[in-house]
Protein backbone atom coordinates (compact mmCIF):
# COMPACT_ATOMS: atom_id res chain seq x y z
CA UNK A 1 0.00 0.00 0.00
CA UNK A 2 2.92 2.28 1.13
CA UNK A 3 4.39 1.49 -2.18
CA UNK A 4 1.52 2.68 -4.51
CA UNK A 5 0.98 5.37 -2.79
CA UNK A 6 4.28 6.63 -3.45
CA UNK A 7 4.39 5.56 -6.94
CA UNK A 8 0.91 7.98 -7.15
CA UNK A 9 2.83 10.93 -5.25
CA UNK A 10 5.42 9.95 -8.29
CA UNK A 11 3.10 10.57 -10.99
CA UNK A 12 1.28 13.25 -9.48
CA UNK A 13 4.65 15.16 -9.52
CA UNK A 14 6.25 14.27 -12.97
CA UNK A 15 2.90 15.68 -14.49
CA UNK A 16 2.63 18.97 -12.26
CA UNK A 17 6.78 19.26 -13.32
CA UNK A 18 5.81 18.31 -17.46
CA UNK A 19 3.12 20.16 -17.28
CA UNK A 20 0.90 17.44 -18.43
CA UNK A 21 -2.80 18.86 -18.48
CA UNK A 22 -1.98 22.37 -19.02
CA UNK A 23 -5.04 23.84 -20.12
CA UNK A 24 -3.46 27.51 -20.33
CA UNK A 25 -4.44 28.90 -23.74
CA UNK A 26 -1.47 29.44 -25.99
CA UNK A 27 -0.93 33.50 -26.24
CA UNK A 28 2.07 33.68 -28.76
CA UNK A 29 2.38 35.50 -31.45
CA UNK A 30 2.37 32.96 -33.72
CA UNK A 31 -0.57 30.73 -32.10
CA UNK A 32 -2.39 29.22 -34.03
CA UNK A 33 -0.81 30.49 -37.28
CA UNK A 34 0.18 28.18 -40.20
CA UNK A 35 3.21 26.64 -38.18
CA UNK A 36 1.91 22.94 -38.31
CA UNK A 37 2.23 23.20 -42.26
CA UNK A 38 5.90 24.70 -41.76
CA UNK A 39 6.65 22.30 -39.61
CA UNK A 40 5.47 19.32 -41.79
CA UNK A 41 6.97 21.21 -45.42
CA UNK A 42 10.33 21.69 -42.77
CA UNK A 43 10.47 17.63 -41.78
CA UNK A 44 9.59 16.58 -44.96
CA UNK A 45 12.86 18.95 -46.37
CA UNK A 46 14.75 17.12 -43.54
CA UNK A 47 13.81 13.96 -44.92
CA UNK A 48 14.41 14.78 -48.73
CA UNK A 49 18.13 16.22 -46.95
CA UNK A 50 18.65 13.03 -45.08
CA UNK A 51 18.17 10.41 -48.17
CA UNK A 52 20.34 12.11 -49.95
CA UNK A 53 23.07 12.57 -47.52
CA UNK A 54 22.74 8.59 -47.28
CA UNK A 55 23.20 8.39 -51.26
CA UNK A 56 25.94 10.49 -51.92
CA UNK A 57 30.05 10.79 -51.17
CA UNK A 58 32.16 13.29 -49.19
CA UNK A 59 35.19 14.20 -50.58
CA UNK A 60 36.75 13.89 -46.96
CA UNK A 61 35.59 10.07 -46.34
CA UNK A 62 37.79 7.52 -45.82
CA UNK A 63 37.73 3.57 -45.01
CA UNK A 64 39.42 3.25 -41.83
CA UNK A 65 41.22 -0.13 -40.59
CA UNK A 66 43.22 0.41 -37.92
CA UNK A 67 47.17 1.61 -37.02
CA UNK A 68 49.79 -0.58 -37.64
CA UNK A 69 51.37 -0.05 -34.11
CA UNK B 1 28.03 -30.81 -19.75
CA UNK B 2 31.24 -29.86 -21.66
CA UNK B 3 29.75 -31.11 -24.72
CA UNK B 4 27.14 -28.99 -24.24
CA UNK B 5 29.33 -26.13 -23.62
CA UNK B 6 31.30 -26.87 -26.50
CA UNK B 7 28.45 -27.07 -29.15
CA UNK B 8 26.93 -23.55 -27.75
CA UNK B 9 30.39 -22.14 -27.94
CA UNK B 10 30.51 -23.49 -31.40
CA UNK B 11 27.12 -22.00 -32.42
CA UNK B 12 27.97 -18.94 -31.03
CA UNK B 13 31.07 -18.73 -33.25
CA UNK B 14 29.24 -19.66 -36.78
CA UNK B 15 26.83 -16.37 -35.03
CA UNK B 16 29.48 -14.43 -34.27
CA UNK B 17 31.80 -14.52 -38.34
CA UNK B 18 29.03 -12.84 -40.27
CA UNK B 19 28.29 -10.26 -37.60
CA UNK B 20 31.84 -9.72 -37.69
CA UNK B 21 32.35 -9.57 -41.63
CA UNK B 22 29.07 -7.38 -41.97
CA UNK B 23 29.59 -4.65 -39.18
CA UNK B 24 27.39 -1.38 -39.16
CA UNK B 25 30.06 0.94 -40.42
CA UNK B 26 30.38 -1.57 -42.86
CA UNK B 27 27.66 -1.97 -44.45
CA UNK B 28 26.99 2.00 -44.40
CA UNK B 29 29.84 2.01 -46.33
CA UNK B 30 28.54 -0.77 -49.00
CA UNK B 31 25.53 1.45 -49.45
CA UNK B 32 26.11 3.83 -52.19
CA UNK B 33 27.55 0.28 -54.27
CA UNK B 34 24.95 -0.22 -56.29
CA UNK B 35 26.32 2.60 -58.81
CA UNK B 36 29.18 1.66 -60.80
CA UNK B 37 30.91 5.03 -59.57
CA UNK B 38 29.62 4.46 -55.99
CA UNK B 39 31.12 0.53 -56.21
CA UNK B 40 34.18 1.98 -57.35
CA UNK B 41 34.78 5.08 -54.81
CA UNK B 42 34.70 2.29 -51.86
CA UNK B 43 36.85 -0.06 -53.41
CA UNK B 44 39.34 2.14 -54.51
CA UNK B 45 38.96 4.28 -50.90
CA UNK B 46 39.98 0.34 -49.02
CA UNK B 47 42.65 0.24 -51.80
CA UNK B 48 44.30 3.64 -50.19
CA UNK B 49 43.62 2.81 -46.69
CA UNK B 50 45.93 -0.34 -47.24
CA UNK B 51 48.69 1.14 -49.36
CA UNK B 52 48.68 3.78 -46.80
CA UNK B 53 48.90 1.07 -44.18
CA UNK B 54 51.93 -0.64 -46.11
CA UNK B 55 53.58 2.31 -46.61
CA UNK B 56 53.24 2.97 -42.77
CA UNK B 57 53.94 -0.62 -42.14
CA UNK B 58 57.43 -0.88 -43.86
CA UNK B 59 58.42 1.98 -41.86
CA UNK B 60 57.56 0.44 -38.85
CA UNK B 61 59.45 -2.44 -39.95
CA UNK B 62 62.56 -0.57 -40.34
CA UNK B 63 62.21 1.43 -37.18
CA UNK B 64 61.83 -1.50 -35.33
CA UNK B 65 64.75 -2.90 -36.95
CA UNK B 66 66.34 0.30 -35.95
CA UNK B 67 65.16 0.35 -32.42
CA UNK B 68 66.29 -3.55 -31.79
CA UNK B 69 68.70 -5.26 -34.48
CA UNK B 70 67.94 -8.40 -33.19
CA UNK B 71 64.14 -8.33 -33.65
CA UNK B 72 62.09 -11.12 -35.54
CA UNK B 73 60.64 -8.92 -38.56
CA UNK B 74 59.99 -11.93 -40.85
CA UNK B 75 56.30 -12.15 -39.93
CA UNK B 76 55.53 -8.43 -40.32
CA UNK B 77 57.13 -8.76 -43.75
CA UNK B 78 54.55 -11.27 -44.75
CA UNK B 79 51.99 -9.27 -43.87
CA UNK B 80 53.02 -6.14 -45.70
CA UNK B 81 53.36 -8.47 -48.35
CA UNK B 82 49.64 -9.91 -47.91
CA UNK B 83 48.38 -6.67 -47.86
CA UNK B 84 49.91 -6.19 -51.60
CA UNK B 85 48.18 -9.17 -52.38
CA UNK B 86 45.06 -7.88 -51.04
CA UNK B 87 45.60 -4.36 -52.63
CA UNK B 88 46.58 -6.19 -56.47
CA UNK B 89 43.00 -7.56 -55.78
CA UNK B 90 41.38 -4.20 -55.32
CA UNK B 91 43.26 -2.79 -58.24
CA UNK B 92 41.81 -5.61 -61.06
CA UNK B 93 38.32 -5.22 -59.36
CA UNK B 94 38.43 -1.59 -60.06
CA UNK B 95 39.28 -2.39 -63.24
CA UNK B 96 36.25 -4.41 -64.36
CA UNK B 97 33.89 -3.37 -61.92
CA UNK B 98 31.71 -2.04 -64.41
CA UNK B 99 31.75 -5.86 -65.25
CA UNK B 100 30.66 -6.91 -61.29
CA UNK B 101 26.52 -7.16 -60.04
CA UNK B 102 25.60 -4.86 -57.67
CA UNK B 103 25.94 -7.11 -54.95
CA UNK B 104 28.96 -8.69 -56.06
CA UNK B 105 31.61 -5.60 -55.66
CA UNK B 106 29.92 -4.94 -52.13
CA UNK B 107 31.24 -8.42 -51.46
CA UNK B 108 34.30 -8.17 -52.92
CA UNK B 109 34.76 -4.86 -50.26
CA UNK B 110 33.02 -6.38 -47.05
CA UNK B 111 35.62 -9.30 -47.60
CA UNK B 112 38.82 -7.72 -48.70
CA UNK B 113 38.06 -5.06 -45.66
CA UNK B 114 37.56 -7.55 -43.22
CA UNK B 115 40.75 -9.61 -44.19
CA UNK B 116 43.16 -6.55 -44.59
CA UNK B 117 41.29 -5.46 -40.61
CA UNK B 118 42.62 -8.66 -39.68
CA UNK B 119 45.93 -8.38 -40.97
CA UNK B 120 46.73 -5.16 -39.88
CA UNK B 121 45.41 -6.49 -36.10
CA UNK B 122 48.34 -9.12 -36.56
CA UNK B 123 50.67 -6.75 -37.38
CA UNK B 124 49.90 -4.22 -34.98
CA UNK B 125 50.13 -6.53 -32.26
CA UNK B 126 53.56 -8.50 -33.64
CA UNK B 127 55.26 -5.35 -33.77
CA UNK B 128 53.86 -3.56 -30.25
CA UNK B 129 55.57 -7.23 -28.76
CA UNK B 130 58.92 -6.51 -30.92
CA UNK B 131 59.44 -2.66 -29.22
CA UNK B 132 58.70 -1.31 -25.63
CA UNK B 133 56.45 0.66 -25.15
CA UNK B 134 57.79 4.20 -25.37
CA UNK B 135 59.56 3.32 -28.55
CA UNK B 136 55.72 2.46 -29.97
CA UNK B 137 54.58 5.40 -29.57
CA UNK B 138 57.71 7.27 -31.01
CA UNK B 139 56.99 4.87 -33.96
CA UNK B 140 53.62 5.39 -34.20
CA UNK B 141 53.94 9.51 -34.26
CA UNK B 142 56.87 9.47 -36.82
CA UNK B 143 54.98 7.01 -39.53
CA UNK B 144 51.71 8.64 -39.05
CA UNK B 145 51.84 10.64 -42.14
CA UNK B 146 53.64 8.19 -43.66
CA UNK B 147 52.16 7.98 -47.64
CA UNK B 148 53.41 7.14 -51.15
CA UNK B 149 53.09 7.82 -54.84
CA UNK B 150 50.61 5.37 -54.83
CA UNK B 151 48.48 6.48 -52.12
CA UNK B 152 48.41 10.17 -54.06
CA UNK B 153 47.26 8.37 -56.99
CA UNK B 154 44.73 6.60 -55.76
CA UNK B 155 42.92 10.00 -54.28
CA UNK B 156 42.84 11.47 -57.40
CA UNK B 157 40.98 8.60 -58.86
CA UNK B 158 39.01 8.40 -55.87
CA UNK B 159 37.56 12.34 -56.45
CA UNK B 160 36.67 11.71 -59.97
CA UNK B 161 34.68 8.72 -59.43
CA UNK B 162 32.91 10.49 -56.22
CA UNK B 163 32.33 13.66 -58.60
CA UNK B 164 30.81 11.65 -61.06
CA UNK B 165 29.00 9.57 -58.90
CA UNK B 166 27.14 12.79 -56.85
CA UNK B 167 26.60 14.41 -60.18
CA UNK B 168 24.09 11.35 -61.33
CA UNK B 169 22.47 11.10 -57.43
CA UNK B 170 22.04 14.72 -58.16
CA UNK B 171 20.37 14.56 -61.71
CA UNK B 172 18.27 11.52 -60.05
CA UNK B 173 16.70 13.75 -57.18
CA UNK B 174 15.79 16.39 -59.11
CA UNK B 175 14.17 14.37 -61.45
CA UNK B 176 11.97 12.77 -58.78
CA UNK B 177 11.40 16.62 -57.61
CA UNK B 178 10.01 17.29 -61.32
CA UNK B 179 13.26 19.77 -61.61
CA UNK B 180 15.57 20.16 -64.55
CA UNK B 181 18.92 22.11 -63.91
CA UNK B 182 22.28 20.91 -65.56
CA UNK B 183 24.24 23.49 -64.49
CA UNK B 184 23.96 22.57 -60.81
CA UNK B 185 24.75 19.22 -62.42
CA UNK B 186 27.77 20.21 -64.73
CA UNK B 187 29.02 21.78 -60.71
CA UNK B 188 29.06 19.37 -59.28
CA UNK B 189 30.51 16.94 -61.64
CA UNK B 190 33.19 19.57 -61.73
CA UNK B 191 33.63 19.60 -58.09
CA UNK B 192 33.09 23.15 -58.36
CA UNK B 193 29.82 22.41 -55.18
CA UNK B 194 30.40 19.83 -52.73
CA UNK B 195 28.36 17.39 -51.77
CA UNK B 196 26.71 19.15 -48.88
CA UNK B 197 25.74 22.70 -51.34
CA UNK B 198 24.20 20.03 -53.83
CA UNK B 199 22.07 18.67 -51.08
CA UNK B 200 20.55 22.18 -50.36
CA UNK B 201 19.84 23.33 -53.50
CA UNK B 202 18.13 20.02 -54.31
CA UNK B 203 16.48 20.49 -51.09
CA UNK B 204 15.73 24.14 -51.90
CA UNK B 205 13.80 22.98 -55.55
CA UNK B 206 11.77 20.63 -53.65
CA UNK B 207 11.21 23.36 -50.18
CA UNK B 208 9.92 25.64 -53.67
CA UNK B 209 7.04 23.23 -54.70
CA UNK B 210 3.40 23.12 -54.34
CA UNK B 211 2.43 20.99 -51.37
CA UNK B 212 0.93 18.05 -53.75
CA UNK B 213 4.03 17.98 -56.17
CA UNK B 214 5.94 18.11 -52.44
CA UNK B 215 4.30 14.92 -51.29
CA UNK B 216 4.77 13.04 -54.62
CA UNK B 217 8.39 14.14 -54.81
CA UNK B 218 8.82 12.60 -51.36
CA UNK B 219 7.12 9.50 -52.00
CA UNK B 220 9.60 9.05 -54.95
CA UNK B 221 12.29 9.67 -52.62
CA UNK B 222 11.54 7.38 -49.63
CA UNK B 223 11.06 4.66 -52.72
CA UNK B 224 14.60 5.55 -53.16
CA UNK B 225 15.57 4.58 -49.35
CA UNK B 226 13.27 1.58 -49.80
CA UNK B 227 15.86 0.33 -52.62
CA UNK B 228 18.63 1.07 -50.48
CA UNK B 229 17.39 -0.85 -47.32
CA UNK B 230 16.51 -4.04 -49.44
CA UNK B 231 20.28 -3.57 -51.45
CA UNK B 232 21.84 -3.51 -47.85
CA UNK B 233 20.24 -6.36 -46.23
CA UNK B 234 20.72 -8.75 -49.63
CA UNK B 235 24.25 -7.45 -49.17
CA UNK B 236 23.99 -8.66 -45.43
CA UNK B 237 23.13 -12.12 -46.19
CA UNK B 238 25.72 -13.03 -49.00
CA UNK B 239 28.61 -11.81 -46.74
CA UNK B 240 27.24 -14.95 -44.63
CA UNK B 241 28.14 -17.21 -47.11
CA UNK B 242 31.30 -15.53 -48.16
CA UNK B 243 33.03 -16.34 -44.63
CA UNK B 244 33.25 -20.16 -45.44
CA UNK B 245 35.20 -18.84 -48.33
CA UNK B 246 38.01 -17.51 -45.82
CA UNK B 247 39.87 -19.80 -45.23
CA UNK B 248 40.75 -20.47 -48.53
CA UNK B 249 40.99 -17.37 -49.62
CA UNK B 250 43.91 -17.58 -46.52
CA UNK B 251 45.89 -19.79 -48.16
CA UNK B 252 45.66 -18.79 -51.63
CA UNK B 253 46.84 -15.09 -50.24
CA UNK B 254 49.74 -16.48 -48.65
CA UNK B 255 51.33 -18.37 -51.42
CA UNK B 256 50.81 -14.96 -53.68
CA UNK B 257 52.48 -13.12 -50.85
CA UNK B 258 55.49 -15.42 -51.14
CA UNK B 259 56.17 -14.16 -54.27
CA UNK B 260 56.18 -10.27 -53.81
CA UNK B 261 57.76 -10.76 -50.15
CA UNK B 262 61.35 -9.72 -51.78
CA UNK B 263 59.89 -6.74 -52.93
CA UNK B 264 58.71 -5.81 -49.50
CA UNK B 265 61.91 -6.32 -47.87
CA UNK B 266 64.01 -4.66 -50.52
CA UNK B 267 61.54 -1.18 -50.02
CA UNK B 268 62.38 -1.90 -45.98
CA UNK B 269 65.64 -1.97 -46.98
CA UNK B 270 65.58 1.18 -48.99
CA UNK B 271 63.76 2.79 -45.24
CA UNK B 272 66.57 1.82 -43.88
CA UNK B 273 69.72 2.70 -46.62
CA UNK B 274 67.78 6.03 -46.03
CA UNK B 275 68.67 6.18 -42.24
CA UNK B 276 71.64 5.19 -42.85
CA UNK B 277 71.51 1.28 -41.39
CA UNK B 278 73.06 -1.53 -42.72
CA UNK B 279 70.39 -4.05 -42.23
CA UNK B 280 71.78 -7.51 -40.45
CA UNK B 281 72.09 -10.00 -42.61
CA UNK B 282 70.13 -12.11 -40.41
CA UNK B 283 67.53 -11.27 -37.88
CA UNK B 284 65.31 -12.92 -35.27
CA UNK B 285 67.00 -16.58 -36.19
CA UNK B 286 65.68 -16.15 -39.44
CA UNK B 287 68.83 -16.41 -42.41
CA UNK B 288 65.60 -15.49 -44.85
CA UNK B 289 65.75 -11.26 -43.66
CA UNK B 290 67.86 -9.32 -46.13
CA UNK B 291 68.35 -12.26 -48.10
CA UNK B 292 65.97 -10.99 -50.73
CA UNK B 293 65.99 -8.83 -53.78
CA UNK B 294 67.19 -5.80 -52.48
CA UNK B 295 66.56 -3.94 -55.55
CA UNK B 296 64.42 -1.57 -53.99
CA UNK B 297 62.14 -1.18 -56.24
CA UNK B 298 58.71 0.55 -56.17
CA UNK B 299 57.03 -0.42 -58.61
CA UNK B 300 54.97 -2.35 -56.51
CA UNK B 301 51.74 -3.39 -58.92
CA UNK B 302 51.60 -5.86 -62.15
CA UNK B 303 49.09 -3.55 -63.63
CA UNK B 304 49.20 0.01 -63.62
CA UNK B 305 47.16 1.42 -60.91
CA UNK B 306 43.05 1.71 -61.35
CA UNK B 307 42.58 1.13 -64.74
CA UNK B 308 39.02 1.61 -66.51
CA UNK B 309 36.91 5.02 -67.17
CA UNK B 310 35.26 7.58 -64.70
CA UNK B 311 31.10 6.87 -65.52
CA UNK B 312 29.69 10.56 -66.34
CA UNK B 313 26.43 12.09 -65.34
CA UNK B 314 24.70 11.16 -68.50
CA UNK B 315 23.76 7.73 -67.06
CA UNK B 316 25.28 5.91 -69.61
CA UNK B 317 25.71 2.58 -67.94
CA UNK B 318 27.24 4.23 -64.79
CA UNK B 319 24.27 4.38 -62.71
CA UNK B 320 23.02 0.59 -62.26
CA UNK B 321 20.36 0.85 -59.90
Amino acid sequence: MKYLLAILALVVVVSVLTGCGNTTPDLSDDAGVDTGKDTVSDASTAEVEQIMGEEMIAEDEYVELGEMI
Amino acid sequence: MKKMIAVLMMAFLLMAIPMVLADEETIDEVSVMDTENGAAVRLLQLQRSIERNIAQGESVIAEIIEENPDADVVRLEEIIAELEVLSNELNAKVASVGELNETEAAENFVIIKEEAMSLIREFKNLARGEVPAKAQEQIRNRVRNETSADVEILQQHIQERIRAHNAIQVEKFLAKVGVQDEALVAQVQAGQMNAGQAISSVAQAYKGLGQEKRAEALAKVKEERAKSHVYKESVRENTMNIAQDMQKRAEARKQEAQGILSQVRGRVNENLNAKGIERPVAVGGSGAIGSGDDTGSNMKHDAPLVSGSVSGSDNSGGNRK
